[in-house]
């Protein structure tokens, strides 16, 4: 204001300093001629009247000396005017130019007539110049504006010029160091009385940060702007005050059937996509209270009527001055479904689980109990929660409890199938064998899931199983009876006779003359006869029971035997044996005589060859038999039917000495017998002894 | 073949002294017989108890003995004739029901048992040849070693 006053004043004083010269002159010239007009013409005065006559002149005189004084006080008074003007003035333009720097802004004074531009302000920041003022010509400020911004400001300043308008221009201009400043500039035009430019005043403002802040506002509104649009989740804008979308996004055109247009504008109501308008107003007061909506769950109806679930979360947020409610959703129709399927399908589960006879258990990867059917709960008479973890273990019979839980364990690391069997007790206390088994689970992802096992009763089988390998026994040590019975009577009776026959031949050969030499001869091949019979029947009698195994030992009964039967069947046997210890339990022996008796015969009639390997060998912990030929073998199927009876009397009679014994055979590779016979088992009791 | 082929002694020794130990009773007689052709003096005794105190009283100079016995293995009575002082010396052969291969193993290990022969069954001429054939070979440490008056008699037999 002050600036605007003083100029004011200033132009006055400009047009009055001009003339006032002149005038001075002026007056000055005519009171010293006047006085001089009075001096030179007449006589002192000597009357009044003459005073009166000549004081005409004196009065103006004295009228133009006081003008003059005035005139020069005035003057002084100008002077002394002006120079304080000239020193507000001066504090004015310091005081500007402190405001201009400070605000980073730059003041221009542009004499349009001679074309000087003067600059004055934070010329530094802006334009790079290290002055206060600048003086140059308008072209040099053309220079620092951008090239492509050139344009804009002589336009904007051409038509300020001629309309006689403010000028007002945003522009940016580039420093001798190349950064690059946004100015927003305004100035005005002061017109001649002949209406022609002659000054131009105004004042740029460095608004490069703002214009940063205001880029990166646009672009994050842009952001959000996107995000809204983009989001896969069905986005609304709402107003709070009348509730009336504002904005949605394509999610939710998608999700309900409308397009935005049909909804801008309309309240969700309108449109019909709510269907509980209390549900609705609930949220919205919620909101305005201050708490945060999330994860509520509602139905929405879309365009073509049908109801979905939908999931979803608001917040209020201000938009362009507005309380508006920011709501986010998802569809959970499907999900909603999807649940409902899978909770039937564990229904199903469950219904067939407990309605199984069988008993159905599964575990976590911990290997902790998580589920048992009603077969379990019913047999075992305890409570569910009783089972779990590792409570099922309590149900079984003390002795198998470490056994099964080895094998439980085991396989669940292996994450491999698994069987076992134990005695389970029966809620009245009774133990039943059960035959366990369990597989593996897997999630989806394919990570492991637990195991999932069914239990089965077979107390029967066992039984069964029991009773069979009793029978079994039975059988053999009846067969052995029956077969020691009869080698006894062979030797007893058949070989006694036998040897009766012979002694007699021999008698009559004896008594028979040496003449008749033919009967003699006759009566010796009877006798060689005789004597094959005889041995033929020990032979025979050795096969059924030995009494070679007692006297002779394994190994050398063993090496006979082999002996008789490659003489008796024509077919080559090679035998070899390691020293065996001589205090052999009988039943051992004789268990492994009969299990190289089988396998012999076996090999003999099965094999297709006539050559065979026996061998005895004594291990540290065992004695090992082994009968083996390299003849057209046999694949395990067969092995199992056809000869079963052979081999599983072999097996039996091997568990009855607690040995073991391994058939391999491939087809034309051979077949190998191997018996094996622990070393505890091996010494003879004392009690035993025969 | 007969025994006067071989350079027996005299018929005036005294007979061989042979007990016959097995329990089949007409296998026993006949063998008995058999043997009392050939000049030998045979008793026979049908269980290992009864061999033991025949010993005793018959001091046989050959014991031919059946393995199986009722009462007790031959292999047993041998152990008790060898322990004893009566006719411990004498020839024992064991008589088995093995056929002949298997007595090699046997008789491999003869001196173990005390046997001097292992025969099998059924009893021949050839078998009691070879038994007798050692009467003829003077035998170090025999008890009772006949002399020459006293060796037994053969009978030869009868045409």
């Amino acid at each position: 204001m002050k600036f605007g006053m003083q100029a004011k004043t200033a132009q006055r004083y400009f047009r009055f300093k001009c003339r006032t010269p002149w005038a001075h002159l002026a007056t000055a010239a005519a009171a010293v001629l006047l006085s001089v007009r009075i001096d030179g013409q007449t006589p002192p005065p000597a009357s009044v009247s003459e005073i009166v006559a000549a004081g005409r002149w004196y009065i103006i005189a004295g009228i133009l000396i006081l003008g003059q004084t005035f005139l020069i006080l005035e003057l002084l008074r100008h002077r002394a005017r002006r120079k304080k003007m000239q020193a507000d003035l001066t504090v004015a333009n310091d005081q500007l130019r402190l405001a201009l720097e400070a605000g980073h802004s730059v003041g221009w004074d542009w004499d349009v007539k001679t074309g000087r531009d003067q600059w004055f302000g934070d010329l530094q920041s802006i334009f790079g110049i290290a002055a206060d003022t600048y003086s140059g010509r308008v072209e040099a400020f053309h220079e620092h504006i951008h090239p492509e911004d050139r344009k804009l400001v002589a336009h904007a300043v051409a038509e300020a010029r001629r309309l006689a308008r403010p000028y007002t221009a945003e522009f940016r201009v580039i420093r001798p160091d190349g950064a690059v400043r946004w100015l927003t500039a305004t100035g005005k035009f002061y017109y001649a009385p002949d209406n022609q430019a002659e000054r131009m005043l105004g004042i740029a403002v460095d608004i490069t940060e703002r214009k940063h802040i205001h880029e990166a506002l646009r672009a994050s509104e842009e952001k959000f702007s996107k995000a809204f649009r983009q989001s896969p989740m069905a986005l609304t804008l709402t107003r709070v005050r009348d509730d009336r979308y504002i904005e949605v996004n394509e999610a939710f055109e998608r999700v309900t059937g409308w397009n935005r247009d049909e909804v801008i504008g309309r309240t969700p109501f309108e449109v019909g996509l709510w269907k509980d308008a209390k549900q609705r107003d609930d949220l919205v007061n919620r909101l305005l209270k201050g708490d945060v909506v999330r994860d509520f769950a509602f139905h929405a109806r879309t365009r073509a009527g049908e109801e979905r679930n939908v999931l979803g979360s608001a917040e209020l947020i201000e938009v362009d001055g507005e309380t508006c409610v920011l709501s986010v959703a998802a569809d959970i129709t499907d999900l909603k479904r999807v649940e409902a399927t899978l909770r039937e399908s564990e229904e199903r589960f469950r219904l067939v689980a407990n309605t199984a006879p069988v008993m159905i258990w599964m575990a976590d990867a911990d290997k902790r109990c998580t589920y048992v059917n009603k077969s379990w709960l019913e047999y075992t008479g305890g409570s569910y929660e009783a089972q779990l973890e590792d409570g099922w273990v309590e149900n079984l019979h003390p002795e198998d409890r470490d056994r099964s839980w080895e094998i439980y364990s085991a396989a669940f690391d292996r994450r491999e199938y698994f069987q076992m069997e134990y005695r389970l007790r029966r809620a009245d206390g009774e133990y039943r064998w059960f035959f366990d088994s369990g597989v593996p689970r897997f999630n989806a992802d394919g990570s492991f899931a637990g195991y999932i096992g069914s239990a089965i009763d077979v107390t029967e089988r066992k039984l069964a199983e029991e009773t069979l390998s009793m029978v079994s026994r039975r059988l053999i040590e009846a067969q052995e009876e029956e077969r020691a019975r009869i080698a006894r009577e062979l030797h007893d009776d058949i070989s006694q006779r036998l040897s009766l026959l012979v002694l007699n031949l021999e008698r009559s050969r004896r008594s028979m003359p040496a003449t008749l030499t033919q009967a003699g001869d006759a009566i010796g091949e009877t006798i060689k006869l005789a004597l094959e019979i005889s041995s033929d029947t020990q032979a025979l009698s050795h096969r059924l029971h030995s009494s070679k195994l007692e006297l002779l030992g394994l190994a050398a009964a063993a090496a006979s035997y082999c002996r008789e039967l490659s003489d008796q069947r024509g077919v080559t046997i090679d035998f070899h044996s390691e020293t065996l210890p001589n205090n052999l339990a009988p039943e051992i022996a004789l268990c492994l005589f009969r299990v190289l008796q089988e396998a012999l015969q076996n090999a003999i009639k099965h094999s297709g060859t006539t050559r065979f390997q026996v061998s005895f060998r004594s291990a540290p912990a065992e004695i090992v038999l082994t009968v083996h030929d390299s003849g057209r073998g046999f694949d395990s199927i067969q092995i199992t039917r056809g000869r079963g009876l052979g081999i599983t009397s072999m097996k039996e009679r091997m568990n009855l000495i607690h040995g073991k014994i391994r058939i391999e055979s491939q087809l034309q590779r051979g077949t190998t017998v191997r018996a094996s016979v622990p070393l505890d088992a091996l010494i003879k009791t004392a009690d035993s002894a025969g | 073949m007969s025994f006067s082929t071989q350079g027996l002694p005299t018929p005036n020794s005294c007979p061989v002294r042979l007990l016959l130990v097995e329990d089949h009773v007409a296998l026993a007689k006949a063998t008995a017989e058999f043997l009392r052709e050939t000049g030998l003096e045979v008793e026979i005794a049908d269980s290992g108890k009864r061999a033991l105190e025949t010993i005793a009283t018959f001091r046989p100079d050959v014991v031919l003995c059946d393995m199986c016995l009722p009462d007790m293995s031959g292999l047993e009575v041998v152990k008790a004739l060898r322990a004893g002082q009566i006719a411990k010396n004498a020839i024992v052969a064991m008589l088995t029901s093995m056929v002949e291969a298997d007595l090699d193993l046997l008789e491999r290990n003869a001196g173990d048992y005390g046997v001097n022969f292992f025969l099998s069954k059924p009893m021949t001429e050839q078998k009691l040849d070879r038994v007798l054939r050692n009467l003829t070979k003077p035998q170090a440490g025999r008890e009772s070693m006949p002399s020459a008056a006293e060796r037994p008699r053969l009978r030869r037999p009868v045409p």
